[in-house]
């Protein structure tokens, strides 16, 4: 007959271990990927670089804005 | 190659009227090649844009912009541009243009007929999947909201780009809905979008790398450009015309600054 006390002595280091694995198991959480910055490197007006194949370039809502505008 | 997503047009004024007659020509010297039509486009309704936009050989496009309580588009829905690309070989980018959905939107047709806003989404699903087998980049001009964007993105995976914009809202960093980029400009033409982008060896996009032009005092002004805008704001009304003059010289000088600067 094993007495409740024994039992817990025998139980404890099971859970502990099992617990253990359990959490070397969970993959580490993935590092925030920061989005990279639209602004053009160094300060340039053009991004330097191997030219693209294709070059799209795009505005929108001007609203008839010809001149500066602050 | 260029791309507007429309809302050029300033007010159906005197002055207005004169700004977005300039601005069209100047984007057509630019070489801008399709603009999606906004709402702003259709104030005073159809025949006034067909008067407006008469002769400028570059293509007005609409997707979602229909014949009130039907599905037919009034304007080409989309629209295939055979450029060639860097390398010499042909590029086939397809284009699409919607605005906002507003189911109470409407504005004067052709013939007596009502303009209306069809979905958005209803209508890429449409006509999506022609224009993905004719091109090698698809590429939707929004004039709606970021969140709808996003919308469209993420049920649309065979877009390449939403190219947006929805007044002073403009991208800082990359955004994205799976692989389909999203970049939004904001207003004024304070900002030009680029996005470059590179194929695989079947002909599909294999890489877009994009920036966002401020365009500041820093960027050279076109001499050509900048002399026929001070010839049409000397036409302008009076209470107009010095303030807008002095905006342009007090910018022609701060771009002089630094290259007096510089020595050059």
């Amino acid at each position: 007959m094993i007495s409740p006390r024994s039992r817990l002595q025998w139980m404890l280091p099971v859970v502990l271990l099992i617990a253990g694995m359990a959490r070397a198991e969970v993959p580490p959480a993935a590092a925030p990927q920061v989005p990279r910055t639209l602004d053009v490197p160094d300060g340039a007006l053009v991004a330097a670089g191997k030219a693209p194949e294709l070059d799209l370039l795009y505005t929108g809502d001007v609203i008839g804005f010809i001149e500066p505008c602050g | 190659m260029l791309l507007d997503t429309g809302n050029f047009s300033d007010n159906p004024t005197e002055v207005g009227d004169l700004r977005t007659a300039t601005l069209l020509q100047s984007m057509k010297a630019l070489g801008y090649k399709a603009i999606n039509v906004g709402e702003r486009d259709l104030m005073l309704g159809y025949d006034d844009f067909v008067k407006r936009t008469a002769g400028l050989g570059m293509t007005f496009l609409s997707t979602n912009i229909v014949k009130q309580g039907t599905k037919e588009p009034i304007f080409p829905p989309y629209t295939v541009f055979e450029v060639k690309g860097t390398s010499g070989k042909p590029v086939r980018v397809g284009v699409l243009g919607v605005d906002r959905y507003s189911p109470v939107w409407q504005k004067a047709g052709p013939a007596g007929t009502n303009l209306g806003m069809a979905s958005p989404a209803d209508m890429i699903a449409t006509y999506l999947p022609e224009l993905r087998a004719k091109s090698d980049v698809v590429v939707l001009l929004a004039a709606l909201s970021k969140e709808d964007a996003h919308d469209l993105a993420k049920r649309f995976t065979d877009l390449d780009l939403v190219l947006g914009s929805y007044g002073g809202i403009y991208n800082t960093v990359e955004d994205n809905e799976g692989r389909v980029g999203i970049y939004f400009t904001g207003n004024q033409g304070k900002r030009i979008g680029e996005s470059r982008v590179t194929f695989d060896a079947k002909s599909r996009v294999a890489d877009v790398t994009s920036y966002l032009h401020f365009l500041t005092v820093h960027y050279p002004e076109d001499k050509a450009m900048q002399d026929s805008l001070a010839a049409v704001l000397a036409k302008m009304p009076k209470t107009e015309a010095p303030k807008k003059a002095e905006l342009l010289k007090k910018q022609a000088e701060a771009a002089a600054a630094p290259a007096a600067a510089d020595g050059h």
